[in-house]
């Protein structure tokens, strides 16, 4: 017995019908037809697309791994159910653990985990050995093995020379290195933006220069590689800054890609739906690096996805157990989880119109980045994807989280955005 | 009666209820000043000073406007109990609450700590200091002891000098006078200037002598090193000799000014002794309206009940 979606939006990119309406007939989570008014068996479930849409297979490209050592904030099954509720089917993972992956072995063991099914973890691998930001891991053996993606815990070496370094040697390499933007110096003991907030509630601020700083750092090593790199630059081969949190700062990679520079860049979608006015009442939930800045860097922000500035949606998901997160705000733990609100909360801050370019976010331009296949509907084919309701309203709550950790800022929150099925 | 069953901050509190805890501390004031200086308005009120951070007089003056009130007390301070265990804040005043304890008197370090209690417990939760965040008593206190010198406060020109981003005293003290029509003139080493404290509709100086020339009271405020966690200054011996305060500067003024301190006073550093002994300050008649205005805050919440 299939099921008809009639006028379902198409937003898988590589579909001739991309943001167009058409209807579907799927079976067992198979493609059976595609087209306009298709005809309907009798056997044939009809359901009404007119607010519907089908996504291809997401992508999170920045979770925060906790195991092993961890395992009573997130395990492999809760964050495999979590991200799959959530339609998110490829999960790439900061090197965070008790023991990053920093050897082929341990990231032959997480990419086999899901070999077969979704979500596929996809294992960063530190720059320093033991995240330690002093002696370089095996970068090119990591590289060799598959590795896509090489960062400094979820943060940023702090030592100028060393990330050059880490530049010009994997520079050859089809390989990303991510960088969170901060100057520790300037963000020192910082709880919240320095703002508004910071003044009004006596909690240190953070800088939004000590972003911009670091941004400019970064670009300008980013420029001096490739000024010295014999013409032997990867052409896959980028610098991609994490969760970037202000104005400036989308105005800085503008102006870096304008350049053609090899940069790219994500934004949270906590930073998309909130500003700092969310930590007014000393709410933990909302407590987060980079922190919560002004309305005008969220409009900013929202504006740096719909014009291409900025390339990917991430949920930053850091699971945290309720002893390190319940607590006085300036000792509570920064961090929120998010996966299983990634494509909700991307989506909310948004217009119907919007939504097009926001999935892309989402999907293409991070496939991109992962050296992932994006997929096209095909006929015949099994979907990997999944089907929402864009107009609906449903409540995130505590009973319907799947993480292993209770640390979200969206219990309670109205999402526009139903996930009907998720195909995997 | 007070709109709030708690004191958390003076953000949250109307011009009206200021007034009227003025008011009603003008009451225990002069009770203060009577032979029997003790009323039985909070009997069978029980009280719990919970100070998670070294305080002297400021738990002095709660258990002294406690005890004129007639209500019960117990002292609690972190040093000696079991947070030192690793009890959350949440365990150990549940704990305490669970002895049928009414009011919460609360000092703690972090900004905030009382707001997330209130989320969390029944009891009625007085503020005596959160942090850098808010020290609304000592803002009432501040804000009777400048009406009995000056009146009414709106159009005066009232500054606060010294250590502002590191100080509950100034936001708390910004927030009242500002809802009194103050005019507020902030004045400190710019490192020691919260960036965004214009928002607040207060004004920036770096220059102690003009801000004097402008004012008419000045609330001058400790240099608070136990809170700088980095270096915002080179030495005391150099803020002394650009924001310290001596009699000489305040006699060459055209007018004379009122001068306030919150104690404790650093001798020598913010203000010279015979500053803070001189005529022009105020700063014993703050410590002896702290208690009055305390036990009006006490007796006005204790009315919610």
């Amino acid at each position: 017995m299939a099921t008809i979606y009639k006028a379902i939006t198409v937003l898988f990119n590589q579909s001739k019908s991309f943001g167009k309406k058409v209807d579907l007939r799927i079976e067992k989570g198979k493609l059976l037809e595609m087209g306009d008014n298709l005809p309907i068996q009798k056997s044939d479930t009809l359901v009404e697309g007119k607010d519907l849409a089908i996504l291809p297979a997401l992508v999170d490209l920045r979770v925060h791994n906790t195991l092993p050592g961890n395992e009573h904030r997130e395990t492999w099954t809760s964050l495999q159910n979590a991200s799959i509720a959530g339609g998110i089917h490829y999960v790439q993972l900061l090197p965070t653990g008790q023991f990053p992956t920093q050897t082929v072995e341990s990231v032959e063991y997480i990419k086999g985990i899901n070999k077969d099914s979704f979500p596929r973890f996809i294992p960063m691998a530190p720059l320093t050995v033991d995240n330690k930001g002093e002696n370089f891991a095996d970068l090119m053996d990591l590289a060799s093995a598959g590795v896509k993606g090489f960062s400094h815990k979820d943060s940023t070496l702090q030592n100028a020379d060393l990330f050059l370094k880490c530049l010009q040697y994997l520079m050859t390499k089809d390989v990303v290195i991510y960088s969170q933007p901060n100057n520790d110096n300037l963000s020192m003991f910082g709880q919240i933006n320095e703002g508004l907030q910071s003044t009004l509630t006596g909690l240190k601020g953070i800088p939004t220069i000590s972003e911009v700083l670091s941004i400019k750092r970064d670009l300008d090593l980013l420029e001096y590689v490739i000024k010295h790199s014999f013409g032997n630059l990867n052409p896959n081969f980028g610098l991609h800054f994490y969760c970037i949190s202000s104005k400036e700062s989308v105005e800085l990679i503008k102006e870096a890609k304008f350049k053609g520079l090899p940069v790219t860049c994500s934004v949270s979608s906590q930073h998309l739906l909130f500003d700092e006015n969310a930590v007014s009442d000393f709410d933990s939930n909302f407590k987060i690096k980079p922190p919560l800045r002004t309305i005008e860097d969220k409009m900013a922000l929202k504006a740096g996805v719909l014009d291409g500035t900025i390339d990917a949606i991430v949920s930053d998901h850091h699971p945290i157990e309720v002893e390190l997160k319940e607590i006085e705000f300036d000792l509570a733990s920064f961090g929120v989880i998010g996966i299983q609100t990634l494509m909700q909360s991307a989506f909310e801050g948004f217009n119907s119109k919007d939504i097009k370019t926001v999935s892309l976010a989402l999907s293409s331009n991070p496939k991109k980045l992962l050296g992932i296949k994006d997929d096209d509907l095909e006929i015949g084919k099994s979907i990997v994807g999944s089907i929402v309701d864009l107009k609906s309203s449903v409540e995130f709550k505590e009973s319907t989280n799947l993480s292993l950790s209770k640390n979200s800022p969206y219990f309670g929150f109205n999402f526009k955005t139903q996930i009907i099925q998720v195909f995997k | 009666m007070l709109k709030s069953p708690h004191l958390l901050g003076i953000k949250d509190l109307d011009e009206e209820s200021i007034q009227l805890i003025v008011k009603t501390a003008k009451e225990f004031k002069e009770v203060l000043n009577r032979p029997i200086k003790k009323v039985p308005s909070l009997r069978d009120v029980t009280i719990a000073n919970v100070f998670f951070e070294n305080s002297t007089r400021t738990r002095l003056s709660f258990e002294l406007a406690e005890k004129r009130l007639s209500a019960d007390t117990i002292n609690f301070s972190a040093s000696g109990s079991s947070v030192k265990k690793g009890e959350t804040l949440l365990d150990t005043v549940n704990n305490i609450l669970a002895m049928k304890v009414d009011m919460l008197v609360m000092r703690h370090a972090s900004p905030g700590a009382p707001h997330y209690l209130s989320k969390h417990i029944k009891a009625n939760i007085v503020n005596a200091g959160d942090g850098t965040h808010e020290h609304p008593t000592q803002a009432l206190l501040d804000t009777f002891s400048l009406q009995e010198k000056l009146g009414d406060l709106a159009g005066k020109n009232i500054a606060i000098i010294g250590d502002i981003l590191h100080s509950r005293v100034a936001l708390s003290n910004i927030y009242a006078l500002k809802k009194q029509g103050a005019n507020v003139r902030l004045c400190g080493p710019s490192t020691l200037i919260p960036k965004h404290i214009q928002s607040l509709g207060v004004e920036v100086s770096h220059d102690v002598q003009s801000t004097l020339q402008w004012c008419d009271a000045a609330n001058v405020l400790r240099i608070q090193l136990e809170r700088q966690q980095i270096k915002y200054f080179p030495s005391l011996r150099e803020y002394a000799l650009t924001f310290g305060i001596n009699r000489k500067m305040l006699e060459e003024l055209p007018k004379e000014i009122v001068l306030m301190h919150p104690g404790p006073i650093n001798r020598g550093v913010e203000l010279s002794s015979d500053a803070a002994d001189s005529p022009h300050s105020i700063i014993l008649d703050q410590v002896e309206n702290g208690v009055a205005v305390r036990m009006a805050v006490l007796y006005l919440l204790a009315q919610r009940q």
